[in-house]
């Protein structure tokens, strides 16, 4: 399995669901980038910023 | 192979002494296989522990304080390092793993200090190493790659624990995606709370908007207040000023109308002394006018004279025609003339119109008499009037007359002056003449009582006015932040939709990683799996349970226990996970099998020579000649990068590691 399947998955999904599939990629690089930290901090806030930037460039 | 190892150096490393390397040399197609033989204590788990303890500064079953090479330690050295140079995704890696220890009388005493470095294309890192290291091989990975063959049978268990789970889905990039799950879970319910608070907020931003109309009312009813005092004041202070200048004014006039009184009150004398002169001046005029009439009366009264004696004498001629007509009336009536002759019709005719004519002459007398009667009353008159004006004429001095008219010019120019200078003063004094200066002065006191007393109120509007703004702006900057508050949470309500349906694309997101990654496991460890086992006719496939725990299932689709199962058969259960695993992510880190085929037979160990070189990554195999008979080995000519042997020096006690050419 290649990220290129993953990729076409979340694409899938993020249709399904009219989710910008940009914003879903950003915040699975981020919860990547702080999987291997004991203390997750600030990551509901960086993901909300996210989706209320997404909503914002939306508009 | 995106992650390949170069070369391994130890020092002060366990059994081996000062620096000991290895080299594998770059990745070559086809040649993935690399053989560390070692005998029973010389050194392959150490090799193992070294690798365990470079990336994440852990092994399974030591302390680092127990790894300090005992000779170096007796010699006084007191760190240790072990470090490794190898390639990921086409950069080269540098990692340094040091512990420093305290050392007492020849024994490490104390938690040794770890440093660790790395540098990515011969750049040190400053900082997140541990990061790095982290991205390239997840922690709790770790076991899947670097492990003991007598260890994984662990794998091959009913059930995984959940940290083997957990080190499962993290193989399998799960966690990202699961963490991602539960935070936009919470964020919803964050998001939620905050729609919440969205609603009161609004009613609240309601409530604060009438206030602040209401403010808005108050203030400009106190800033009308203040412009009406305002306005009030300025007229005050208006007539104020009016009223000063007016007192002023007046006192300066006292005089003037004391003159001017004066004025008029010459002017009426001089009306009196006028009328007089004028009075005297009519008599003299009247005088002088008669006198002037006199000589026309003179005249008057000779033509009536004459009138009256032509009268007169007309009266006697009247008696002389009297006569003649009586006489000639008289002839007429005899026949005869005095004469004594018969009167002819001429003569009579001549008598009768001398008669006429007589006649006529008589009644013209008779009017003239009548006429005299009159004019002698006016000759009566004229004489009784002549004889006054003689009397008067005497009275008529022209030298009187003339002074008395020059008085009287004089007294009118005077007159007129005054007049001029009364009007004048009038005009200049209008108003004031008629004013109470002392009630002028009362007014103006009262009125500048009242302009203090105003400024008073002018100063508690203006209070009253930055009151009320102070208050407006208050509600405004309240309202402000109500309606940015809003305006934050409105978005809110469309983050929610969005944070809800990126948690669904989350969620099954998780669902659908975990199906394939199972799926794809399941196809990699059973074909891996079948290059290996040796009961290919009766086993068909491996399937992972919901915790990833594998399971045989024979071709009769029957699920075999584990109890049911040999140790050899668990082993390679777990090596085909393993290798499955390791199949099933982009990871591919390096597999370092310590003794790999420990309770295997020769079917299943050449089962798994046959697989190791299919496996897509760098394969170190840690083995004695027991594991791995060295006849073996031509049979992996085809794919084995390197050979090497761990020499053991039993004098010095230490063990080193030679590159055996192929």
């Amino acid at each position: 399995m290649d990220d290129g399947q993953v990729d076409d998955i979340l694409k899938e999904l993020c249709k399904e669901h009219n989710v910008p599939v940009e914003l879903m990629r950003e915040m699975l690089e981020e919860e990547r980038n702080v999987r291997h930290l004991k203390r997750r901090r600030g990551i509901a806030e960086r993901l909300r910023t996210m989706i209320e930037k997404s909503l914002g460039v939306a508009e | 192979m995106s992650f390949h190892f170069l070369r391994l150096t130890l020092r002060d490393w366990l059994v081996y002494e000062g620096e000991v390397s290895i080299n594998f040399g770059p990745s070559q197609d086809g040649r993935n296989i690399w053989v560390v033989y070692g005998l029973n204590g010389y050194g392959k788990t150490s090799l193992l522990r070294a690798i365990q303890w470079l990336f994440h500064g852990q092994m399974p079953d030591r302390h680092i304080r127990t790894c300090f090479n005992h000779h170096a330690v007796q010699a006084g050295r007191n760190e240790l390092s072990v470090s490794a140079e190898f390639t990921y995704n086409g950069q080269h890696y540098h990692l340094i793993r040091r512990a420093e220890a305290s050392i007492n009388d020849g024994e490490v005493v104390g938690y040794p200090r770890e440093t660790v470095e790395l540098a990515v294309d011969r750049e040190v890192q400053q900082a997140g190493i541990a990061d790095k290291i982290d991205q390239i091989l997840p922690k709790e990975c770790q076991q899947f790659f670097f492990f003991d063959g007598l260890e994984i049978e662990k794998y091959a268990t009913d059930t995984h624990t959940d940290e083997t789970q957990e080190a499962i889905e993290t193989v399998l990039g799960i966690p990202e995606v699961r963490n991602l799950c539960n935070d936009l879970e919470k964020l919803s319910q964050d998001l939620e709370r905050e729609r919440d608070q969205l609603l009161r907020d609004q009613s609240a931003y309601k409530d604060l908007s009438e206030q602040k109309e209401e403010a808005k009312v108050e203030l400009d009813a106190a800033k009308e207040t203040l412009r009406n005092l305002r306005s009030q004041y300025s007229s005050l202070q208006e007539q104020i000023d009016r009223l000063g200048e007016r007192a002023s004014t007046l006192e300066r006039a006292q005089d003037e109308i004391a003159y001017l009184r004066d004025l008029r009150r010459r002017k009426e004398d001089l009306k009196e002394r006028l009328d007089n002169y004028e009075a005297e001046l009519q008599g003299y005029l009247k005088v002088v006018a008669q006198r002037l009439v006199f000589p026309l009366l003179k005249e008057q009264l000779d033509r009536l004279q004459t009138q009256v004696n032509k009268a007169e004498r007309t009266g006697e001629r009247l008696a002389h025609a009297k006569a003649q007509t009586e006489f000639i009336r008289n002839l007429l009536n005899d026949t005869l003339c005095v004469c004594g002759r018969e009167l002819d019709k001429e003569a009579r005719r001549f008598l009768e119109k001398r008669l006429e004519e007589l006649e006529d002459q008589l009644a013209s007398s008779r009017r003239l008499q009548e006429r005299v009667g009159s004019y002698t009353v006016a000759v009566t008159e004229l004489k009784d009037l002549e004889s006054r004006i003689r009397y008067i004429e005497g009275l008529a001095d022209p030298d009187v007359i003339q002074r008395a008219l020059l008085t009287k010019y004089k007294l009118q120019v005077d007159r007129e002056e005054v007049e001029q200078e009364i009007a004048m003063r009038e005009e200049k004094l209008k108003g004031s003449e008629d004013a109470d200066v002392g009630q002028v002065f009362i007014t103006l006191g009262e009125k500048k009582q009242n302009l203090a007393e105003m400024e008073e109120r002018i100063r508690n509007a203006e209070e009253e006015v930055k009151k009320a703004e102070k208050f407006l702006d208050e509600r405004q900057d309240a309202l402000n932040e109500a309606a940015r508050a809003i305006d934050d949470k409105r978005r809110v309500v469309d983050a929610l939709q969005l944070t809800r349906d990126a948690h669904a694309v989350a969620r099954e997101m998780v669902e659908r990683l975990l199906r394939l990654r199972r799926d794809a496991i399941e196809r990699h460890m059973t074909n891996v799996f079948q290059m290996v086992t040796n009961k290919k006719q009766e086993y068909d496939r491996i399937e992972l349970a919901e915790d990833f725990a594998p399971c045989i299932v024979t071709h009769s689709g029957q699920m075999m226990k584990r109890n049911e199962l040999s140790a050899g058969e668990k082993e390679v259960i777990a090596f085909s996970f393993i290798a499955g695993l390791n199949q099933s992510t982009q990871t591919n880190a390096p597999l370092v099998m310590d003794t790999p085929f420990g309770h295997l037979d020769v079917s299943h160990r050449n089962g798994l020579l046959e697989a190791l070189p299919k496996l897509p990554c760098q394969v170190v195999l840690l083995a004695t000649d027991r594991d791995l008979p060295e006849e073996e080995l031509p049979n992996l000519a085809y794919c084995l990068g390197g050979r090497l042997d761990i020499i053991r020096d039993e004098i010095g006690e230490k063990s080193r590691i030679e590159t055996t050419p192929l």
